[in-house]
């Protein structure tokens, strides 16, 4: 197998210059995006580092128990940032929305059992990997989904009302603005699936393949992944949205405001 | 038996409604008007427990409302709001929708029924085959209104029902309720073509509400 050529350090900081030309096109349009560009790019630079230095080290380790910490802390951080994102309160709505992504992970983890054996699914090179890369890419979706759901809630009060006096249960009534949320978070996602290898080269594979793999190999891997993917994305956003329906209401059907951050 | 005793609703330090109360007798039909934002759609809302009382109560036949007989209340209502909800489905499927709801797994829908609803409210009934989404706005509505009185439900509360239809189907809606004797209604309305049909007219301004003869 071929190592992979190394990147020095002196180059990476030779190749970010052609960031000149966003911030060019940036200045000529009178965006004031460069500052956030660039504030951007170093907190992405600094935390790489920081987890590279801690993934080295727990690659050297390679302890089961160490790895699944690490991918539980992974779950906790992906769950703030989609209530973050979603603008809900962390206080109110951790406890409840945190078991849809551990639930998630668990299926997605017996999952793999399925391809790998249980030593090579819980080592660091395989666990951290994959299951970072579920994670990550579940995250906009969730978002969407979030957002969605509340969003047309809260502009369908109306509707929701008329659905409880017709009889219809808590979960009965929220059912549309579930199937909406639902259909706007993992709909685009089948037409990303659709077009991958022709449009995008997936970067899982891609990374393999720089990494010396075979693109058959490759292309084995990425096959799983996108199945992973998508299946976490589904699951996860069902899960959060049906987990955020019993933090949101009160006894007496209405939406809790208390839920939301207020804007600043 | 509907009653707000002394209800005051305050939201961000604007009170909605100040201290109001009204007692709704069966088979009464009346329209509540006044301004825009002045709380119409909250005192109705108020009415199905769906807005917190900073003070006062609302009762059903004297009795206090808590959430372990809110589902009893609310089923005695049919509340419709302007504005439907986007449906994936027939008109028929819509239409059969509350029959699908575990509490009214007893019922059926009564096809002839919905025909004659249909037709009284100016709709054809062949549009039952057509997709929801492609009806218009108005036959949306109407629909919605049908979809409601299936049900027994002795109580409407309609929070501007026709705003979305045209002259001819709204004097269809509004005939419609007015004929409807057994039924109480209470209509959230800016039109006083409902007077015209023997609605009685509430009038709320400044938090306060009064008759209007």
């Amino acid at each position: 197998m071929n190592e992979t050529m190394v990147i020095s350090i002196p180059a990476l900081f030779m190749f970010a210059v052609i960031l000149v030309f966003p911030v060019l096109i940036f200045r000529h349009l009178g965006l004031r995006l460069t500052r956030d560009l660039l504030v951007s790019m170093a907190r992405m630079a600094v935390q790489l580092t920081l987890v590279a230095i801690y993934l080295e080290y727990i690659f050297k380790l390679d302890m089961p128990v160490v790895n699944l910490a690490w991918v539980l802390v992974m779950i906790v951080v992906a769950t703030g940032s989609i209530l973050r994102q979603s603008r809900l309160s962390w206080r109110k709505c951790m406890w409840t929305i945190l078991p849809a992504h551990l639930l998630t992970s668990l299926l997605i983890l017996s999952g793999f059992l399925l391809v790998f054996d249980l030593a090579t699914i819980i080592s660091a090179r395989y666990l951290v990997p994959l299951m970072g890369m579920v994670l990550g890419n579940i995250l906009r979706s969730n978002v969407v989904a979030l957002d969605r759901f509340f969003s047309e809630l809260r502009a369908g009060v109306a509707v929701h009302i008329q659905y409880l006096t017709l009889g219809a249960t808590g979960a009965e009534a929220v059912r549309p603005f579930l199937r909406n949320a639902l259909r706007a978070a993992v709909g685009p996602q089948i037409g990303t699936v659709a077009t991958m290898g022709i449009v995008s080269l997936p970067g899982m594979m891609t990374g393999q393949i720089l990494g010396g793999s075979s693109p058959a190999v490759a292309i084995a891997y990425q096959i799983m992944i996108m199945i992973a993917i998508f299946t976490a994305a589904a699951v996860s956003s069902f899960l959060a949205v049906h987990f955020a329906t019993k933090a949101a209401f009160d006894p007496y059907g209405r939406l809790k405001e208390e839920i939301f951050l207020k804007k600043p | 038996m509907l009653e707000f005793k002394d209800v005051t609703i305050r939201r961000a330090s604007r009170t909605i409604l100040d201290k109001v109360s009204l007692t709704v007798s069966p088979g009464e039909h009346l329209i509540l008007t006044g301004p825009s934002g002045s709380g119409k759609s909250t005192l109705l809302r108020a009415a199905l427990l769906f807005e917190p009382v900073d003070h006062g109560e609302v009762l059903w036949d004297g009795q206090k409302i808590f959430p372990a007989n809110l589902g009893t209340h609310r089923s005695r209502f049919l509340y419709i709001g302007q504005k439907p909800m986007p449906f994936d489905g027939t008109g028929e499927e819509y239409l059969n929708l509350p029959f699908t709801f575990a509490a009214n797994h007893h019922l059926r829908p009564d096809k002839t029924g919905q025909d004659r609803l249909m037709e009284s409210l100016g709709l054809d009934p062949a549009l039952k085959n057509t997709p929801y989404m492609r009806l218009s706005g108005g036959e949306q509505q109407r629909l919605t209104i049908i979809q409601g009185l299936q049900l027994e439900r002795g109580f409407c509360l309609l929070d501007e029902v026709t705003s979305s239809l045209d002259q001819e189907s709204m004097r269809a809606v509004i005939r419609h309720f007015s004929e409807d004797k057994e039924r109480t209604v209470l209509a959230v309305a800016h039109n006083t073509e409902w007077l015209d049909f023997g609605f009685a007219e509430l009038y709320l301004e400044s938090g306060k509400i009064r008759r209007r003869e």
